[in-house]
């Protein structure tokens, strides 16, 4: 199996004056082409950055420190942005969190989409225009000869996102990166949003790199599950076990969360305490300030991650070392 | 955040600014107190003297000292800035919080600000300064009634976002008095965005200054102002360049430094959020 | 489209109905006898009264407005003290030099003061953004007069390229001997101003830079060229319209003092000679038009943002 994203010792650092604060720290991992992961933790945790450097799309004041990151065999964490682009919406599509400012206010939808297939492929302006039809009917929408015509802010929120949705795979990515793509819209149309990713997903036979802090959408979309905690991977693992065998106490601490939400429990756990601030000198285990299970051994050293006993999963934590 | 925010250095075009701005100011001080010429004593023997040991920025038509004039110039400019922009913010801001606050004063205070401020900020005060007549009050007045509109803006926006925020709607809310949440919710909360504008307006009141005694409808004769030093040496510009160099260098510095000072302030001040991580 | 314009023009009744009253009561309002101050105190009783008469203001407050109204409805403002010539002839004679005076301005201020405004946008945190903003703070702190006196002195006396004072009408004299004459004081308008439109041009620039549609943009591809140049710029440009606007009143009023020491007859030399002669019907005929003019400016930078941004005329109509 091909390894389409291939993301190695990745540590990104933004400067803030004078000082320089660690945000992703030292986070591995890979996806394979045709399978879909999800990352999963609080907001603030690195997760959006994460899918940002992997785009070349950082602010400047954020910097790849250290690692690197593949895609398809192409390192694409050096490459000058130039090369870069060449990658950007051909081989990797991507989805932000954001639809009412996703798209430009004073261009139409249809000089929108038509732009990076200009860019990426070979094909006549009515062949393409044809083609911005066939995607927005594949993204659900009705009248797509209408829609083209019509600018941004004559739109609805859900009909932007599917817009965004259509351009991410316009060229055929074969990896799709949803960055939150359904926390700013309305609960109703949340579900209509995922079922369109997971029925494009499946026809384009694409990977897919799903982002939230909402273990529904993750567990709806994806196969496999990255935890993600104070710019650290703390667990990852398939669905299925992250969701019934949680091993880091984070992560069991999450599902546990979500799945009295959905419950309606009347008693609601409470992970205590918050994330800890970026540049917050920590020797141990980050997360033991929160973790009930916390010994000295946490508070002193930093815990290696070690493969489970399952063979498939990782976890990062004191807890599961054998001496 | 705002621990890191607060650690992020003063800004150097604050600190530059206000070196700037020291400059002239003890220069004026210093000048004055040992002076040795009468600033209004006219010597036909010394006309257009250029700049040496005794005369440091020459003399103007009539021989009259040039450095200490540019002092005294120095020191109204500054008297009227400072005054101005004291009268004006506080008018200005008056208008601007009481206008947002009372909604029922809104459409009248505004029309009148929207029509003042429809007359651009120099021609209005050049109109009300020839019609009061040259004179440093005068100036004062009709440079504060120019300010004050535009005051008023940037006080009444700065006020609706404030008053906007649910801690001040909780205010409300909870029964506290008008004067209290004036006072300890909507003022604090402006300040920042009222300081700048301040340093903004210092700057250009000295410029307008200069510019109303330069077309002769400010300072009056012979009081030294330094826009009507580069009136007076227009005509001798090329056998006595200094006439007109030295005043006119200052007015610069002065706005300069303040205007930089501005620049500084709105930046460290208000800066602009950072995109969430 | 039709509607919002019609919408705008409504919306701007009451602000001139304002500036109506507000050019009659600065100048009516104000403290002392005018007629005192104009003649001198040496001038004769009977002189005085006469003046008054002749000028009603020896009639109460509220009848003067209403004289006042009924000027502004016949658009007959009387004669001026100074001239003896119908008000409204003599600010007609002086709108040409002043309206091309301000267009070489706008023009030369726009041409440099937007690409000055994007490239310090594009340099944003690197040394030449240091340069630029020192170079633009200077432009709005030095005095224009003193700069227009020195380049007088450079370009006009020293190596005679452009004449150094006057004014030569288009119909006696043609267009290109006026634009000759507007040269000079143009440039100097101009430069003045371009500090301020690049200051606004780099705020809105560096407002957009950050805007989430440009991430997606790159994330589709599109070159970073074409991102700053064609994604950006568009939108770029609505602020950009707003910032001419905006100059275009401040250029006015500038104006005013260029033609003092240019010494063309324009409005600005007439407002100045209006008020050192206290020449009352003059001044607030002056005011009046200078405010309707820039009432003009803003509705048309309006219109022209409807038309670049759709979203704006959304919102509106």
């Amino acid at each position: 199996m091909d390894k389409i994203l291939d993301i190695k010792n990745l540590t990104v650092k933004v400067n803030i004056g004078k000082n320089e604060l660690k945000i992703v720290d030292n986070i591995s991992f890979a996806l394979s082409s045709g399978k879909t992961v999800g990352i999963i933790g609080e907001s603030g945790c690195g997760k959006s950055i994460t899918a940002l450097s992997i785009l070349g799309l950082l602010e400047s004041n954020i910097q790849i420190t250290y690692g690197t990151i593949d895609i398809e065999d192409i390192c694409v964490s050096n490459l000058p942005v130039k090369e870069l682009r060449k990658i950007c919406g051909k081989k990797v599509g991507m989805v932000f969190q954001e639809p009412m400012t996703a798209l430009n206010p004073v261009f139409t939808i249809e000089q929108q989409m038509l732009a990076p297939m200009k860019v990426h492929m070979k094909i006549s302006k009515q062949e393409a225009k044809n083609r911005c039809i066939k995607l927005l009917k594949q993204v659900g929408i009705k009248e797509p000869e209408l829609i083209l015509k019509n600018y941004p802010h004559q739109l609805s929120g859900g009909m932007r996102q599917r817009i965004v949705i259509a351009m991410a795979i316009a060229c055929n990515p074969s990896l799709l990166i949803a960055d939150e793509p359904t926390t700013a819209l309305d609960v109703t149309i949340q579900l209509q949003i995922l079922r369109i990713i997971k029925k494009l997903v499946k026809q384009n036979k694409m990977s897919l790199l799903i982002i939230s802090h909402d273990i529904g959408v993750i567990s709806m979309l994806a196969e496999e599950i990255i935890v993600m905690y104070a710019g650290e991977i703390v667990e990852q693992d398939s669905k299925d076990n992250i969701l019934k065998y949680a091993q880091h106490p984070y992560s069991v601490k999450l599902i546990n969360a979500a799945l009295e939400l959905q419950n309606n429990s009347e008693k609601l756990t409470i992970v205590e305490g918050s994330v800890p601030r970026p540049g917050e000198n920590i020797v141990g285990c980050k997360f033991a300030a929160r973790c009930e299970f916390c010994t000295e051994k946490c508070l002193s050293e930093k815990p290696p991650t070690i493969l489970k006993e399952n063979s498939i999963g990782k976890v990062k934590c004191w807890k599961y070392v054998k001496d | 955040m705002s621990k890191i925010m607060k650690k992020n250095n003063l800004n150097s075009y604050i600190i530059i600014g206000i070196i700037l701005l020291t400059i002239p100011i003890i220069v004026s001080i210093v000048g004055s107190l040992m002076s040795i010429h009468n600033p209004l004593e006219t010597d036909a023997l010394n006309k257009l003297q250029e700049p040496c040991v005794k005369y440091l920025m020459g003399t103007d038509d009539v021989g009259r000292d040039i450095f200490t004039r540019v002092t005294i110039g120095i020191r109204v400019s500054l008297l009227i800035g400072l005054s101005v922009t004291l009268i004006g913010t506080a008018l200005g801001m008056c208008i601007g919080i009481i206008s947002a606050y009372y909604k029922k004063t809104e459409k009248i205070l505004m029309r009148i600000v929207d029509g003042i401020m429809a007359f651009p900020t120099i021609i209005l005060a050049i109109v009300l300064a020839g019609i009061l007549g040259a004179g440093t009050k005068n100036i004062i007045v009709a440079l504060s009634i120019s300010y004050i509109p535009t005051l008023a803006r940037v006080t009444r926006n700065a006020t609706l976002e404030v008053l906007s925020k649910e801690y001040v709607e909780s205010a409300i809310v909870l029964g506290k008095s008008d004067i209290y949440i004036i006072f300890n919710y909507i003022v604090p909360n402006i300040l920042s965005q009222v300081i700048v504008q301040i340093t903004y307006t210092f700057a250009m009141a000295i410029l307008h200054e200069s510019i109303l005694s330069f077309l002769g409808v400010g300072i009056k004769v012979p009081t030294p102002s330094l826009g009507g030093m580069v009136n007076d040496g227009r005509n001798y510009i090329s056998i006595a360049p200094w006439v007109i160099t030295f005043p006119g260098l200052t007015i610069s510095w002065i706005v300069l430094a303040l205007n930089m000072v501005g620049d500084g302030l709105s930046e460290w001040l208000n800066p602009r959020r950072k995109n969430r991580g | 489209m039709i509607r919002y314009i019609f919408k705008r023009l409504l919306h701007s009744i009451p602000l001139i109905i304002a500036i109506t009253i507000i050019s009659f009561f600065i100048v009516h309002w104000m403290p002392g006898d005018p007629i005192r101050t104009m003649l001198g105190d040496k001038a004769p009783e009977e002189q005085v009264v006469r003046m008054r008469e002749e000028l009603n203001l020896d009639k109460p407050l509220y009848e003067q407005f209403q004289i006042w109204l009924k000027e502004l409805v016949r658009m007959d403002f009387g004669e001026s003290i100074m001239w003896k010539e119908s008000v409204v002839q003599i600010v007609k004679s002086r709108i040409e030099p002043t309206f091309l005076l301000a267009l070489i301005g706008i023009i030369i201020s726009v041409l440099l003061g937007v690409p000055l405004g994007i490239v310090s946008a594009r340099v944003h945190g690197k040394i030449m953004e240091k340069i630029l903003s020192v170079l633009s703070l200077l432009s709005i702190s030095l005095p224009a007069f003193w700069i227009a006196i020195i380049m007088i002195q450079i370009f006009g006396v020293k190596f005679q390229v452009f004449p150094v004072a006057g004014y030569h009408t288009i119909e006696n004299f043609g267009i290109l001997i006026a634009l000759k004459d507007l040269m000079l004081p143009g440039l100097v308008l101009g430069i003045m101003h371009s500090g301020q439109i690049g200051r606004m041009t780099k705020a809105s620039m560096l407002e957009i830079m950050k805007q989430d549609y440009l991430k997606t943009a790159r994330a589709s591809g599109i070159s970073e060229h074409i991102v700053l140049n064609y994604y950006a710029l568009k939108p770029a440009l609505t602020s950009v319209v707003v910032v001419i606007g905006f100059s275009f009143a401040a250029l006015l009023a500038g104006a005013v003092v260029i033609e003092q020491i240019f010494n063309i007859p324009g409005i600005g030399n007439l407002t100045i000679t209006a008020i050192l002669n206290r020449d009352y019907p003059v001044i607030q005929v002056v005011l009046l038009f200078i405010a309707i003019i820039f009432i003009i400016v803003n509705i048309i930078t309006d219109i022209v943002c409807a038309f670049i941004n759709p979203k704006v005329r959304y919102e509106n109509e």
